[in-house]
């Protein structure tokens, strides 16, 4: 814009003073105005933009999106930015690398599918005259968790019977101190009950205990809670609590059971079928 | 628009700040020569604070220091004895603006803004000199800024790249490199107007060349300068030596001891007024004869309104004015190169009949002074025949007498000029003999007059154009005669012969005293000349096509192109040539080209596996091309064995290790089975 | 050696294949698993000659071979060894475990609980032992053949991902097709027959041949491909989990060492495809509770083997 008026004066000094010098430099910016379109143009074509993942999130939280980034093999690219309106911006260069990964966060308000909104992709490079742009909408979908949100229970119906609260006691275990028996070849000597060696000049091996897991289930039925939202957010705290704990759990919910299981797969299993409850189903990409 | 919704870093990175401040430093630069000299240090203070200030060294000045700062500025330019609304003024106050708006430059904003002003002024320079240096320069300035743009797009990650500011450098060139054919075009076929308003003058333009008085030693001085004053080239007949007599003033009134214009002191537009008074042109005065010279000639800069044609002007172009004396004048003051055509009539006769105005004029001597002289024209008129066999006499009077010619005559005091040259010095060149001859001519009732302009020129080594500088300048004398007008008499060619046929430099070889006083003037070195003639008609290209283009100039092209057209084909022809710019910037920054990401071989292979589709083989994205040559060889067996090849050679271009072997010859083996499969 | 390289693994497959019989393709992996020095993970259900493999290897490398079944009561000393008291001398002196061997099959170890078997995959992982502040280098030809039984069994402990990664490959022999458990029932092979191997690699030529896989050449076009492939593994759409880059370097050296099992000094594309389901299978996880086999299946069969960027 700035530039326009200093082009509009330029003219205007070649007219009056008749000089062809400031008519060059008036056209040449005016030409300068002009490729720097193509310049900009340029700068922002043959990008392949594609989305690598939507990582989970809980409701409330920023749900971040990882985009592959990949410039035509001959052109560099300067100072692209990629945004989301009041959410997010993130400034581009790919110089000597071919491609690279940049991550958009957006904010998520309810749990189920976020599809992110399009991402603005913009560059003022190389004058910052003015500005091309375009829309990205990704093809992908990113999981909102229920929010984690515990609520207090009346009910213990929820812990189920099983032999002890921990589970079932395995011997030769690690964790807790179970007693004492004699020593047998083989044990370890930080194991050793040296107090009773000093008593009785016997060697005694202190013996500890695992506990096998139990299956420990997340029934939606059973919970004593009112409103599907806040089930949900509370099975998604105890997942969370469980998970912290590696406990092995399971999961049912009305239409779906998840077998016990631990790791972050099965967690992420759990939890990906309590964002989607009650929501339409999303059709299969293939058939395994 | 879209980028303005993001707040993106606003702020100028240190990259940025410093290509602002040595683009700025680049863009002051010519001005030093033209302006003030005390906005010189000012501006590299306000540069060498703004450096401080981004290495951290200053706070950055407050609001109420750069008010005082801006305030101190102006005052001091008002102090510095310029007018208020003089150009110069202006100018100064536009740089120190320039200067002191990169102190405050802090974000991307203010930093195009710098970066505009800067264009601004690279323009503004050229209304101080449009030489080639200065036009190069210019263009190197362009490309700075322009540099500086792109250095404040960078971001801050890129510029810590060794590369970074070679490349924004390298970009800023391509990209005014690129522009050129648009700017062309643009500047051949934009309309030209004429000045909108009239426009303040520069009071540092210095006014040069010849001026509209003559005292005795003035064209001496102009002697010592080889300036150029104006390059003409002719179409058609060539004039002779001895016809580029090159009129600019007339002068009429002599006070006893200078020449002026006419009897009372008139400023220039004055003098237009009283010209075209009492002495308009009028075609009816003269009585064409013989060939015409048909000429284009490029003025010099001058700062004033003196244009020099050869006598009689009959037509002529542009903002200029025909006087009854045969003179032609620019209607405003020559302030950049200006161009004309015109038309002369050499062998015309002018004003058979004599106004009584021009004679009166014509006539005047003071009423006393240089009495010898009268005395001896009255004598001398009585002892001859007739007016011409006077004029004769007089002339040759300085030849049979020991008259020298000479760039370093005797001075002559104040009082009788005209009789201490005629009887005691005797030399002089060609005002005191032009003077001393007009004189001799009224003393004796002859109308006469001087005429002031340059005689000769130095042909191009080519032959097509004729450059005149500021040593050709000439003054000599035209007398009227009954029944065949003013004729054109020129006493010095009397004395020095060789100044005619020759120019000065022969005129005066005897004495050394050719561009005396200007030591280093390429003129003095012998052996440069060829060197100088060269650049002489590169000079005459620069004057010729691009300070002197026009909307004459303009119109001539068009018409020399497009002869008959009409303007519907001409803005198709426009049309199609932007059209061919933008094409070739699509081909040139390679938008046009479709991306192929892919290798050669692969591209081939692609092709390879779609002709097999054709004869119904299709190959599975997870069949490797052994496996699928053996697939596919099965299924067409008359082919298989090409296919075998193509695939084996395909395998080993791709998966087997090669030493550096080329790949041209393998894709050429590829490409002639791929025609044998098909 | 460079010239017999080939020949001396033709004949210790050659002779494998004598004793599990109708399995040549696991076999190659099996020594695809030793010769690049990684580790072999089989998920089969019991009796479906693990130990036979596992025996079988050793013999043919003149390795030495040692067995652990893991339960839910087998202590880490128990695999690695431990420090023993002494009475005579009052001294505590190690005592190297099973693991102390060339060829180690760890049977069933998922029934063994966490503890136990992070001891076992640390080993493996840092290729010594550390007990009781002091670190126990394993030989030098170490290969841990472990086996796994199918995950939906009650009562183990499965494998967390993290460990899964340590396994170089993951195969499972599957039931024998119907000849050659003919031939098992005529009783001339198997077990049996595994006392009559020859040693026919030295442990010093394993070593030479171990130290020549990585030689093997992979040019851009290839390890385009590979890249291909791993960036499937990471779709979003389809894989909770991706192959790591721990996952992808694991690919391309298998992927050496089959060339080198077939006689090449470059890999092919083949080779990658050859590995890939044994490598990738167990490192990622699908989307939608799908076997990682079947997705590294889908992901083979779906990504094309030609192309590659310009170079």
């Amino acid at each position: 814009m700035g530039l326009m008026v200093i082009i509009v004066l330029l003219f205007l000094l070649g007219i009056n003073f008749q000089n062809s010098l400031v008519y060059i430099v008036c056209f040449w910016l005016i030409a300068l105005l002009v490729i720097n379109i193509f310049y900009t143009y340029r700068n922002l074509s043959g990008l392949t933009i594609k989305a690598i993942s939507a990582e989970p999130c809980f409701a409330g939280e920023k749900m971040v999106l990882e985009l592959e980034v990949t410039r035509p093999v001959k052109q560099r690219k300067s100072a692209i930015y990629f945004g989301w309106k009041n959410e997010d911006l993130v400034e581009l260069n790919l110089q000597e690398e071919q491609s690279t990964r940049i991550k958009l966060s957006h904010s998520s308000d309810k749990r189920g599918r976020f599809t992110p909104p399009r991402i603005d992709v913009f560059t003022r490079f190389p004058t910052g005259l003015n500005t091309a742009w375009s829309y990205a909408s990704m093809d992908i979908q990113g999981i909102v968790y229920p929010e984690p949100i515990e609520k207090s229970q009346h009910s213990d119906k929820q812990s189920l019977d099983d032999e002890t609260s921990e589970g079932k006691e395995i011997a030769g275990g690690a964790s807790d101190f179970a007693g004492t028996r004699e020593y047998q070849a083989g044990d370890s000597p930080k194991h050793i009950h040296w107090g009773q060696y000093a008593k009785t000049g016997d060697l005694y091996t202190k013996s500890f205990v695992d506990y096998e897991s139990h299956d420990l289930w997340l029934d939606w039925q059973s919970l004593n809670i009112s409103g599907t939202e806040s089930r949900l957010s509370h099975l998604s705290a105890m997942i969370l609590a469980f998970h912290e704990a590696q406990k092995q759990f399971g999961l049912r919910i009305p239409g779906k059971e998840i077998l016990p299981d631990k790791g972050e797969a099965h967690k992420v299993r759990c939890l990906t079928a309590l964002a989607l409850y009650g929501l339409p189903q999303a059709e299969a990409s293939y058939v395994g | 628009m879209l980028a303005n919704h993001y707040a993106i870093s606003q702020q100028v990175t240190y990259r940025g700040m410093v290509w602002l401040l040595a683009a700025q430093l680049v863009v002051m630069l010519p001005f030093a020569f033209y302006l003030p000299i005390w906005l010189i240090p000012v501006m590299l203070i306000s540069s060498y604070w703004r450096f401080r200030v981004l290495k951290g060294e200053s706070a950055q000045p407050k609001l109420f220091v750069r008010l005082l700062v801006v305030a101190l500025g102006i005052a001091g330019v008002l102090l510095s004895g310029m007018t208020l609304l003089s150009l110069d003024t202006m100018v100064s106050l536009l740089l120190l603006g320039f200067a002191f708006k990169s102190l405050e430059a802090v974000r991307q904003r203010d930093a195009l803004v710098v970066v505009f002003i800067g264009f601004f002024l690279v323009a503004i320079s050229f209304l101080f000199s449009q030489s080639i240096p200065a036009g190069a320069y210019g263009v190197i300035s362009l490309i700075i800024l322009t540099g500086a743009l792109i250095a404040n797009q960078q971001s801050p990650a890129q510029q810590i790249s060794r590369y970074a500011t070679r490349s924004s450098l390298k970009m800023a060139s391509m990209m005014l490199f690129q522009c050129l054919p648009l700017m062309v075009l643009v500047f051949i076929f934009m309309p030209r107007f004429s000045p909108l308003w009239s426009i303040p003058s520069f009071e540092s333009h210095a006014k040069t060349g010849i001026t509209d008085s003559m005292a005795p030693g003035d064209i001496a001085n102009l002697s010592k300068s080889d300036e150029l004053a104006f390059r003409a080239s002719f179409e058609g007949r060539v004039p002779q030596s001895d016809e580029l007599y090159w009129r600019g003033l007339v002068l009429n009134n002599f006070d006893g001891k200078s020449w002026q214009q006419l009897p009372d002191e008139y400023d220039t537009s004055e003098l237009k007024h009283q010209l075209l008074y009492n002495m308009a042109w009028n075609d009816a005065r003269i009585e064409i004869q013989g060939d015409p010279f048909k000429y284009e000639v490029i003025y010099e800069k001058t700062g004033q309104p003196w244009l020099f044609t050869l006598t009689p002007t009959t037509k002529v172009d542009g903002k200029t004015i025909k006087f009854g004396d045969y003179r032609v004048m620019s209607r405003g003051d020559i302030q950049s190169p200006f161009m004309m055509n015109a038309v002369s009539y050499p062998d015309s006769k002018r004003d058979l009949e004599l106004s009584d105005y021009a004679r009166n004029l014509a006539l005047q001597l003071p009423a006393s002074g240089d009495e010898k002289t009268r005395e001896f024209a009255r004598v001398l008129r009585e002892s001859s025949l007739s007016n011409a066999d006077y004029v004769e006499k007089v002339l040759n009077r300085f030849t049979d007498q020991s008259y020298f010619y000479t760039l370093r005559p005797p001075l002559l005091g104040d009082k009788d000029t005209i009789d201490k040259f005629l009887f005691e010095t005797q030399k002089g060149f060609c005002s005191h003999y032009s003077g001393s001859f007009v004189f001799m001519m009224r003393a004796a009732g002859i109308p006469a007059r001087i005429v002031v302009g340059y005689l000769g020129g130095e042909w191009s080594p080519d032959g097509e154009y004729l450059s005149v500088r500021q040593y050709d300048a000439h003054a000599w004398a035209e007398v009227w005669l009954e029944g065949e007008g003013w004729r054109r008499v020129d006493p010095t060619s009397r004395v020095a012969p060789s100044r005619v046929e020759g120019g000065l430099e022969a005129a005066v070889e005897y004495e050394g005293s050719f561009l005396e006083g200007n030591p280093f003037s390429a003129r003095n070195f012998k052996w440069l000349d060829g060197i100088r003639k060269k650049m002489d008609s590169i000079q005459y290209g620069w004057r010729r096509w691009i300070l002197g283009y026009d909307s004459e100039s303009q119109a001539g092209l068009l018409k020399s192109v497009l002869d008959k057209m009409s303007s519907i084909p001409l803005a198709a022809l426009v049309g199609a040539l932007f059209l061919g710019i933008f094409l070739l910037w699509f081909v040139m920054l390679g938008l046009g080209r479709r991306q192929n990401y892919e290798a050669y071989e692969h591209q081939l292979y692609r092709k390879f596996c779609k002709r097999l589709e054709k004869h119904g083989v299709l190959r599975e994205p997870q069949q490797t091309p052994y496996e699928f040559a053996l697939i596919a060889s099965k299924k067409l067996p008359s082919r298989a064995a090409a296919i075998q090849d193509f695939s084996s050679l395909y395998q080993q271009l791709c998966y087997v290790p090669r030493n550096g072997a080329g790949r041209d010859e393998p894709h050429q083996k590829m490409r002639r089975l791929l025609r044998e499969i098909s | 050696m460079t010239q017999s390289a080939q020949e001396l693994i033709n004949l210790a497959s050659s002779q494998l294949n004598h004793v599990i019989l109708g399995k040549s393709n696991q076999v190659r992996l099996a020594l695809t698993a030793l010769l690049a020095g990684g580790h072999l993970l089989l998920e089969d259900l019991p009796g479906m000659g693990k130990t036979t493999l596992a025996h079988g290897l050793s013999n043919v490398f003149g390795l030495d071979y040692k067995r652990v079944q893991f339960t839910s009561d087998l202590l880490p000393a128990d695999v690695v060894g431990a420090t023993v008291f002494d009475a005579k001398t009052s001294e505590f002196n190690f005592r190297a475990g099973p693991i102390f061997s060339d060829i180690f099959l760890a049977d069933e170890l998922n029934r063994a609980t966490p503890r136990a078997q992070s001891a076992l995959l640390e080993a493996m992982e840092e290729r010594q032992v550390s007990i009781d502040g002091e670190s126990h280098h394993l030989p030098d030809p170490f290969f841990v053949i472990a086996t796994q039984n199918p995950q939906s069994q009650s009562g183990t402990f499965p494998l967390p991902e993290s460990q899964l990664d340590r396994f170089l490959l993951r195969v499972s022999l599957g039931y024998p097709d119907q000849a050659a458990e003919r031939e098992l029932l005529k009783g001339r092979h198997g077990r049996g027959s595994l006392e009559a191997m020859q040693c026919c690699i030295s442990r010093d030529q394993l070593r030479a041949i171990q130290a020549r896989v990585p030689k093997i050449k992979m040019t851009d076009a290839l390890l385009d491909y590979v890249q291909r492939l791993v960036g499937q593994t990471r779709e979003e759409e389809l894989a909770l989990l991706g192959l790591s880059p721990r996952g992808s370097m694991a690919l391309v050296r298998s992927a050496q060492s089959w060339a080198l099992i077939q006689g090449r000094d470059h890999v092919l594309p083949e080779d990658v495809q050859a590995v890939f389901v044994a490598v990738a299978g167990h490192r990622i996880v699908g989307r939608r509770e799908t076997q990682g086999n079947q997705l590294a299946r889908h992901i083979l069969n779906t990504v094309d083997v030609v192309g590659g960027v310009r170079v």
